[in-house]
């Protein structure tokens, strides 16, 4: 569903993705895991169109994405819930809502609308309430229904359980697992590496830019851990920056 | 190569621009009366825009207001060297030691610029806490205050009126000196540990500020200290026109310094030298077409041109760089091998700020 | 006391002047970062336009005026601030600094340095004596255009489902262009609107003066910078309470002010602004826009 290949963004000089390659399928649930600054973020932001790439292609549903803007990506089918959720805090969540599907003017939105507060009480409760003065947990919700209003095929997870209570972190990896079951196909990027392994397909490690390893289950923990700290000899790391 | 000498060599930047102010200092008297004139006129700029710089360009907030220093320079400036025969028609109601005060231009450039960097240190107590944006236009309201003042304080200014009888002491050599002399404070300041914070600031407030810089302070400092150069600017400007109102210290001298500032950039002494020079070119060029359109075309031609720096060089022709003259000589003889890679090699020419 | 209540409403017809003339800087602000000091030179386009059409009838000058300046403002923005987007606030407020220059000094060439008469109803110009306080008729007229716009404005952008994409643009524009909400269409309609608010605000300063020149956009802009920055850069209720508050200590300060002070009435009211700027740098109602 998703091909990107030797995909590299820079910042002005420093080179963040160093080349990485990568497949989803159609359904599946692919993680990202890997230190600060190994280019996770990075990654999502290029596809999703908020960073243009240096280098490399990514095909969506067969067809090549051409570096284009965030609104034309969602406009494709792909939808981010950016790190920090970032819901629109001086809106009700109604709004928040109505605003997700602002590629869309079918009938149906409504319901949809409906139908999200079903699925997130919260949201129902606070209807009319202004978003930004709802707790963390509350607001990821609303970025994840947000993220849905689009009807999204493909949908990128940033960082979805960052700073919040461990109980909610929970709800947020049961409804990443419900939602792949419904069949979104799901690329999450995630600090937290054992629970990615545990629910994704497959994960992949970033170090430095560059894909270090690939996983499958939580039985790879251990390898996953020594390609985090390591090989992470922060000398090296440190050189490989200093040259870019 | 050693701290020391790495500094001194560093001297190389104002040193050549000083030998290029110099060449047209020697040349242009030559070429007539209205071109001396011209001539003086840009070395003044030059004072200013160095000055401006030794702000906007290393605090890299670009302020409207820095002209408010001028006036109270050229205003400060007058008044002590106006004959005290002439104050007595033109000015009746002044305070007594004003009115009996005649003194020579040094003394003159001491009292101007002194009194603006007074006032600037005071206006610093709130302007400088501002965020980036704000100062930009706080200073500007701090202009518009000035005008106001100046415009309207009869018995000090004549008002709107134009102030007369300045004796004309600013021939090409003091206007030749003013330029070469802020040239070398600023770059002093630039190379002291005072400019490198905040230049420091400039380029990663946060990070600065993680290393002890107190970016406050830092810029109470440089706008002391480009408060006082603009003030003696303006006491040499005023000694050269002899006659002025309170608007050739406003909005057009605003734009004008800022477009050159834009034009040369605003990261470098360089560019704050070189910007001067090339729109006093080109505004000669464009006086020509306003015999034609009538006047504005200078300003419409100066403004476009800014905007396509804006657009296409943000960083200004200089982009940074410092003239030195070692580059000058690897870019001349790169230049014989490889005409191609012109732009790179304009570039090159300069290298960039330590 | 009539002279209380005259001083009322001198501040009521200023303040919303003064609102008309901040709320498009705020409104461009908080979408895009851009302090836009050719806003100005907008309300001195409707002006030049008012003075074209003024043969034909009244209405159809201030429609055909309306149209130049919205004209006039999208093609400001594709321009000249389009290829600048993403740089920093200040190459924002200069590149703007330039184009207001640019737009005064074309405007110098094309209509002369001597203002253009432009003749309005008499009616407009005529005072009311209403127990002693006089209501000239242009303050009734500011006033009702400035509750008309601001309440139209209001209700845009809490009812409509555009005026709300454009509320979630000046939050978080990136977030907004995530949704799926076009950054260009949303710009554009912010510059109309401003285009639109400057004819407004030029229709009014038309009647007042009776003319039209080339640098008459720059008191307003200042009065709309200063007036957004006492507010709070980029939030509109910001601008409105700055406006609100611009025009009582304009008024003020006329009346406490003695005779040879009055004519540097200004330098007072910028001084006691940038007195509130002391005690609040960012403003009296700052905005929570994220800085990208």
């Amino acid at each position: 569903m998703l091909e990107v290949q030797d995909l590299k963004v820079s910042y002005g000089r420093l080179e963040a993705v160093k080349g990485i390659s990568f497949t989803i399928n159609q359904g599946e649930c692919i993680g990202l895991i890997g230190p600060n600054g190994a280019g996770k973020t990075t990654t999502l932001n290029a596809i999703a169109g908020v960073l243009k790439r240096s280098g490399g292609s990514i095909a969506f549903e067969g067809e090549k994405l051409p570096n284009q803007a965030p609104e034309a990506t969602v406009r494709r089918g792909i939808s981010l819930v950016p790190e920090g959720r970032r819901v629109f805090q001086g809106l009700t969540v109604e709004q928040n809502l109505r605003l997700g599907a602002s590629i869309r003017s079918d009938k149906e939105i409504d319901s949809d609308i409906e139908a999200m507060k079903k699925r997130f009480p919260a949201l129902e409760k606070y209807a009319t309430t202004r978003a930004g003065s709802l707790s963390g947990g509350e607001q990821q919700m609303i970025a994840l229904a947000r993220a849905l209003m689009a009807r999204p095929r493909l949908l990128l997870l940033d960082e979805p359980s960052l700073g919040l209570a461990p109980l909610i972190v929970d709800q947020v990896f049961e409804l990443v697992d419900q939602l792949r079951s419904e069949g979104i196909t799901i690329l999450l990027v995630e600090q937290n590496g054992l629970r990615t392994l545990e629910l994704a397909d497959r994960s992949y490690v970033l170090q430095g830019g560059r894909i270090a390893m690939s996983a499958t289950g939580a039985e790879d923990f251990a390898e996953v851990e020594k390609a985090y700290f390591g090989a992470e000899d922060s000398n090296a790391v440190a050189k490989e920056t200093a040259n870019d | 190569m050693s701290y020391l000498r790495h500094r001194v060599l560093a001297l190389e930047t104002p040193i050549l621009l000083s030998l290029i102010l110099l060449l047209v200092t020697f040349v242009a008297p030559s070429a007539g009366l209205s071109i001396e004139n011209r001539a003086i006129v840009m070395l003044i700029n030059v004072a200013l825009v160095v000055g401006l710089y030794s702000f906007a360009g290393l605090s890299g907030v670009l302020t409207f207001g820095h002209m408010s220093f001028m006036g109270i320079g050229a205003y400060a400036g007058a008044l002590v060297t106006i004959p005290v025969v002439a104050k007595g028609s033109l000015l009746p109601d002044l305070p007594g030691f004003l009115a009996n005060a005649e003194v020579s231009l040094p003394i003159a450039i001491l009292i101007g610029g002194g009194l603006a960097a007074l006032f600037a240190a005071i206006i610093s107590l709130p302007i400088a806490r501002l965020p980036g944006l704000a100062l930009s236009l706080a200073m500007f309201a701090v202009l518009i205050i000035c005008y106001q003042v100046e415009a309207n304080w009869d018995s000090l200014t004549r008002g709107r009126q134009a102030l007369l009888g300045v004796p004309t002491n600013t021939t090409i050599w003091v206007a030749l000196a003013t330029a070469i002399g802020a040239m070398f404070v600023v770059f002093a300041y630039q190379q002291s540990r005072f400019g490198l914070r905040l230049r420091a600031a400039r380029e990663d407030e946060y990070s600065a500020a993680a290393t002890g810089v107190n970016i406050v302070r830092e810029r109470r400092i440089s706008l002391v200290i480009s408060g006082a150069l603009i003030g003696v600017v303006g006491v040499v400007y005023a000694q050269y026109l002899g006659v002025f109102t309170p608007n050739d210290f406003y909005l057009d001298l605003t734009f004008m310094t800022i477009a050159m500032l834009v034009i040369g950039g605003t990261r470098s002494l360089t560019g704050a030298v070189i910007g001067p020079m090339l729109v006093a070119v080109l505004t000669y060029t464009l006086q020509q077409g306003e015999t034609v359109t009538g006047p504005g075309l200078q300003q419409v031609g100066l403004a476009i041109v800014m905007v396509l720096v804006l657009v296409f060089r943000p960083s200004g022709l200089t982009n940074g760089k410092e003239l030195k003259l070692s580059t000058v000589v690897t870019r001349f003889r790169q230049g014989r091998a490889d005409r191609n890679g012109r732009s790179s090699e304009t570039d090159k020419a300069m290298t960039a700020v330590e | 006391m009539t002279d209380v209540i005259q001083a009322v409403v001198d501040a009521l017809s200023l303040a919303s002047l003064y609102a008309l003339l901040a709320l498009p800087v705020a409104l461009i602000y908080g979408i895009m970062g851009l302090i836009n000091f050719a806003q100005g030179e907008l309300t001195m386009i409707a002006a030049y336009g008012l003075f074209l059409f003024a043969a034909v009838t009244l209405p159809l000058a201030v429609f055909m005026a309306l149209v130049l300046v919205v004209v006039a403002a999208l093609a400001m923005e594709r321009v000249a601030f389009r290829p600048v987007r993403n740089s920093s606030e200040e190459t924002l407020l200069v590149t703007s600094f330039a184009v207001s220059f640019l737009l005064q000094n074309l405007a110098l060439i094309i209509f002369g340095s001597r203002p253009k008469s432009i003749s309005t109803p008499s009616s407009l110009s005529q005072s009311f004596d209403v127990g002693g306080i006089f209501i000239d008729a242009v303050a009734i007229l500011t006033v009702v255009l400035a509750v008309v716009c601001i309440g139209g404005l209001v209700l845009f952008m809490n009812r409509s489902r555009f005026g709300i994409s454009m509320r979630a643009a000046a939050e978080d524009f990136t977030m907004a262009r995530l949704v799926g909400i076009r950054a260009n269409a949303v710009i554009s309609a912010t510059f109309a609107i401003a285009g639109a608010l400057a004819g407004v605000a030029a229709f009014v300063l038309v009647v007042q003066s009776g003319s039209a020149f080339a640098t008459m956009g720059l008191t307003p802009v200042i009065i709309a910078f200063v007036a957004t920055m006492m507010g709070g850069l980029g939030s509109l209720r910001g601008a409105l309470l700055g406006a609100a508050i611009l025009g009582v200590i304009t008024v003020g300060f006329d009346q406490i002010l003695s005779e040879e002070l009055r004519p540097a009435r200004d330098a007072f009211v910028y001084g006691a602004v940038l007195l509130v700027l002391l005690v609040r740098p960012s403003g009296l109602i700052p905005s929570n826009r994220e800085r990208v």
